[in-house]
């Protein structure tokens, strides 16, 4: 073939341009640490690479949602703790106020200190983490209870996303945790023959009655209710029912809220095996996550990231090539007949 | 024959050989010019004398100049060169499009996006707090800037191809007059004889190279050397004449090209011009449209759910982002859209419309994205309310009278999507997050809603998902580009085969001339010392 002087300088150009770009490749490669650097250099791949980082991103943001979570239920956690706490030294202190030895006076010193537990267990209702009351539902905004001992908040479950599928309520409300629901009445009888009448009265209101009866509506005078009833509808009023009847010297009502505190307790260690639940659940669920971050990671770098072996391999081939055309470079136009023409 | 005669033979072969050296040096001039063909003297023996010992040879003389050059080969150049135009346009093009959607450098809209959705996420887990809902009302406004940096920078591809466009008609016309102007020179110089004018068709054929690389060209030549070319089965040059090439801007903002005043858009099929052109609408029909509907449809998917939400200061019906609004162009000559208004942002379908008059008092409504009529028949009043997908257009009557046929009308809720787009919300406390009613900053339901919009599936986006639809766009413009570098490869390579046989044929080889320099001078010498032989005779004869 016969080869004009234009076509050697053009290709030398050309084999320069050609190499150089292959070592502008490779040097990218490196520089980034990523196969895919756009779009068009894997169009599947990249489509993956995008998958790949929105579900790490979205887990991400799924481990925020149960950081806070966890930091909501666990602080109720340990109020929850405290309530049972106080509801137990209630307890004791109301054993306390039945035992015969007791006389007013020493009933109304126990009437204090029942007085301060209520105090406190109004103070755990109202409890605040950052801006937020816990334990009033939706409206965040209001304590739980105020001083009247009336629940001002609802029943809002706020709910928080802890992955694609599943939701984690991150509050319990006023009513879960500082009162107890009776599914029926229920009555007790006591030794002297007369009964105790442990009735539902709508949301968490219980009204407890003492008669001669087993019937609850025997022997009871519609127009004296205060004689042989009262009523309380979540912990602190039951206190201050206590409180009332130590200081009263009320015997009969003191014994009758034996059971309303064993109820509440009851209800306490519901509540916080509840809270231990879903405690648990983001435990496990932040494992998974972070086990599921960790395995797509680990497909991602597959998918994106460069083999630094094979890269500076292939920077060195092109390197190679590069110097091999140098020289053959200068030797090819160097050389003219004209040259020779001397 | 007489001693004299040798004086003439003599001659021949020193103007022979001077007329080589000519070509040889004029070889050599050229080594560099583009689209030059190497030229060869072509010798031939002169006439011989008759003589009683039979004929005797008188020398050599030049019959013809030739020039190397192959015809079927350069006509494969020229197409190849409108590959070429084509695909250095599409590529270049393509790979800026491709860095608008390159989610692997710094942060595109996918990063935007998630992270708008992310602080939804973050208010839903703390709603009652200022702290998170200022960072969603920042995310909102980071995706805005995203979204408008994309549609800032591709309607600059777009408008930078328009401009372009300009330029290539200006050079088109400027290499039209040229090739004219030669088509006169070489028809005066061949002057019907069979010698070639070698080096001006070598400049003309460089200009139909340079016309190639623009648009696609036929070409033949009369007999008289004159080139005609032809593009877009119209005439640009014919002999001497030359027809402008105008581009014009339709009603419908679309570009014309028109070669005395006949539309030849559409019969350019290659060359830059073709590239441009192509390039430009699939940008304005393709990625840049889809990011404006996904864009529009999470400002009527937001807004539809966050109208439902409360506030922390009691109040509901608030948009989160602007609401849509339409764009809307009138071409007609005896209307206008007077009122174009969206009543339900809800019911809002995301496509275009084209209102189209039939006749004076009858319309058609075509959604532009299907190809279906919506409206078939409509009668018009003037004032009236025409409504569809949605849409509440009002036309009235102008100065000019009543609607007449052919007028349209275009209606888009797409076009200023991304221009028009905002965050409403200015205050922290008006986003609603709650649901049930005023006054419960705990409530989180109505972000849990919005949240649910992102991994929901979007009928306005053909049941995808907004991540799914925004990756269909990355790897659309990724197989755009890749085709398109595949594409400019394989056309190069093309190119420089065909360029390895044309320079086989037509192109100047140094060490060739060399020799032929060192040939046609000693060729020269030997001349010359044969007319100093022949003086020496003639001496010798003289002195008898």
């Amino acid at each position: 073939m016969r080869i004009s002087s234009f076509i050697i300088y053009d290709r030398i150009t050309r084999g320069f341009q050609e190499n150089l770009s292959r070592l502008f490749d490779s040097h990218e490669k490196l520089a980034t640490g990523k196969r895919i650097n756009r779009p068009s250099d894997d169009i599947i791949g990249m489509s993956r690479v995008m998958d790949y980082k929105l579900e790490i991103s979205k887990n991400d943001q799924f481990l925020r949602n149960m950081d806070d979570a966890t930091a909501f239920l666990e602080f109720a956690d340990t109020i929850m703790d405290s309530v049972s706490e106080s509801l137990i030294r209630l307890k004791e202190l109301a054993l306390t106020g039945v035992n015969g030895d007791e006389n007013p006076e020493s009933r109304q010193a126990i009437a204090k200190e029942v007085s301060e537990i209520k105090k406190a267990l109004l103070s755990y209702s109202n409890s605040k983490l950052g801006d937020r009351y816990i334990f009033s539902g939706y409206k965040t905004d209001l304590p739980a209870f105020n001083s009247s001992f009336i629940y001002q908040g609802d029943n809002g479950k706020i709910k928080t996303s802890v992955n694609q599928t599943a939701q984690t309520i991150e509050n319990i409300s006023g009513t879960e945790g500082f009162a107890y629901t009776l599914s029926s009445a229920e009555t007790i009888a006591l030794n002297d023959g007369r009964y105790i009448h442990y009735i539902p009265d709508g949301n968490t209101q219980i009204t407890v009655r003492i008669t001669n009866s087993a019937n609850p509506l025997d022997g009871y005078d519609q127009n004296d209710p205060a004689t042989y009833e009262f009523r309380y509808s979540n912990f602190m009023e039951m206190a201050q029912v206590l409180e009332d009847a130590l200081n009263g010297n009320n015997v009969d009502r003191i014994q009758a809220i034996l059971k309303s505190l064993d109820d509440s307790l009851e209800q306490v260690s519901n509540v916080r095996a509840e809270l231990g639940a879903r405690l648990n659940t983001l435990f496990a669920e932040r494992e998974n996550n972070e086990d599921t971050t960790l395995s797509l990671r680990s497909v991602l770098s597959q998918r994106e990231d460069a083999d630094i072996l094979e890269v500076t391999s292939e920077l060195s081939k092109a390197e190679v090539a590069l110097q091999a055309l140098r020289n053959t470079g200068a030797k090819i136009l160097s050389q003219s007949l004209f040259d020779f023409l001397r | 024959v007489s001693l004299f005669g040798l004086f003439d033979i003599g001659k021949s072969a020193l103007f022979t050989s001077q007329t080589a050296l000519d070509v040889t040096s004029h070889n050599i001039a050229n080594v560099n010019t583009s689209g030059f063909s190497r030229q060869e003297a072509i010798l031939e023996i002169a006439n011989p004398v008759h003589s009683r010992s039979g004929f005797m040879g008188r020398g050599v003389t030049v019959s013809s100049i030739e020039r190397h050059f192959d015809r079927f080969l350069e006509a494969q150049i020229l197409g190849q060169k409108q590959n070429l135009g084509r695909a250095t346009i599409l590529e270049n093009g393509f790979s800026r499009l491709e860095e608008l959607f390159n989610e692997q450098s710094g942060s595109g809209l996918s990063t935007a996006l998630t992270e708008f959705f992310h602080a939804w996420q973050e208010v839903s887990t703390n709603p009652q707090s200022l702290a998170q809902r200022t960072v969603l009302i920042q995310n909102a406004n980071n995706l805005v800037s995203a979204s408008q940096v994309i549609e800032e920078r591709a309607m600059s591809i777009i408008t930078s191809a328009e401009e372009d466009i300009k330029v290539m008609i200006d050079k088109m016309n400027d290499l039209a007059l040229n090739i004219s102007l030669l088509n006169e020179k070489i028809a005066q110089i061949e002057g019907g004889s069979t010698r070639e004018a070698n080096d001006l068709r070598d400049s003309r054929n460089r200009l139909l190279s340079e016309l190639s690389e623009i648009v696609n060209i036929q070409t033949y030549e009369d007999s008289s050397g004159r080139l005609t070319v032809i593009v877009g089965q119209r005439n640009l040059v014919s002999g001497s004449v030359v027809h402008s090439v105008t581009e014009s801007t339709t009603s419908d903002g679309q570009i014309s090209i028109l070669l005395e005043n006949t539309d030849i858009t559409k019969r350019i099929t290659n060359g830059n011009l073709y590239g441009l052109l192509s390039l430009k609408d699939t940008i304005k029909d393709g990625a840049l449209k889809d990011v404006r509907k996904l864009i529009a449809s999470l400002i009527k998917e937001t807004n539809r759910i966050h109208r439902n939400g409360y506030g922390l200061d009691g109040f509901n019906e608030r948009d989160f982002f602007s609401p849509l609004q339409l764009t809307t162009r009138d071409y007609s000559n005896g209307a206008n859209i007077t009122s174009a208004t969206i009543p339900d942002p809800g019911a809002l379908t995301l496509h275009q419309y084209e209102i189209q008059f039939t006749d004076s008092d009858t319309y058609d409504v075509v959604d532009l994205d299907t190809g279906n009529p919506v409206i078939t028949g409509g009668a018009y009043n003037s004032g009236d309310t025409i409504s569809f997908g949605g849409i509440d257009i009002v036309i009235e009557n102008d100065g000019a009278g009543t609607p007449q046929a052919n007028d349209k009308f275009f209606v888009s809720p797409l076009e200023s999507a991304i221009n028009n787009f905002g965050v409403a919300v200015t205050r922290a406390e008006e986003i609603g997050a709650a649901k049930t009613s005023a006054g419960l900053p705990g409530d989180n339901e109505n972000a849990l809603e919005i949240i649910d919009l992102y991994d929901g599936s979007i009928a306005d986006l053909g049941d995808a998902s907004y991540h799914a639809f925004y990756s269909t766009i990355v790897t659309n413009t990724g197989a755009l580009s890749r085709a398109s570098k595949d594409s400019l490869t394989f056309e190069e390579k093309l190119f420089s085969e065909m360029q390895l046989r044309r320079e086989t044929i037509s192109g100047v080889n140094l060490d060739e001339e060399a020799i032929n320099l060192i040939k046609f001078q000693k060729a020269y010498e030997a001349g010359a010392s044969l007319i100093r032989v022949t003086e020496e005779l003639l001496d010798t004869l003289l002195s008898l």
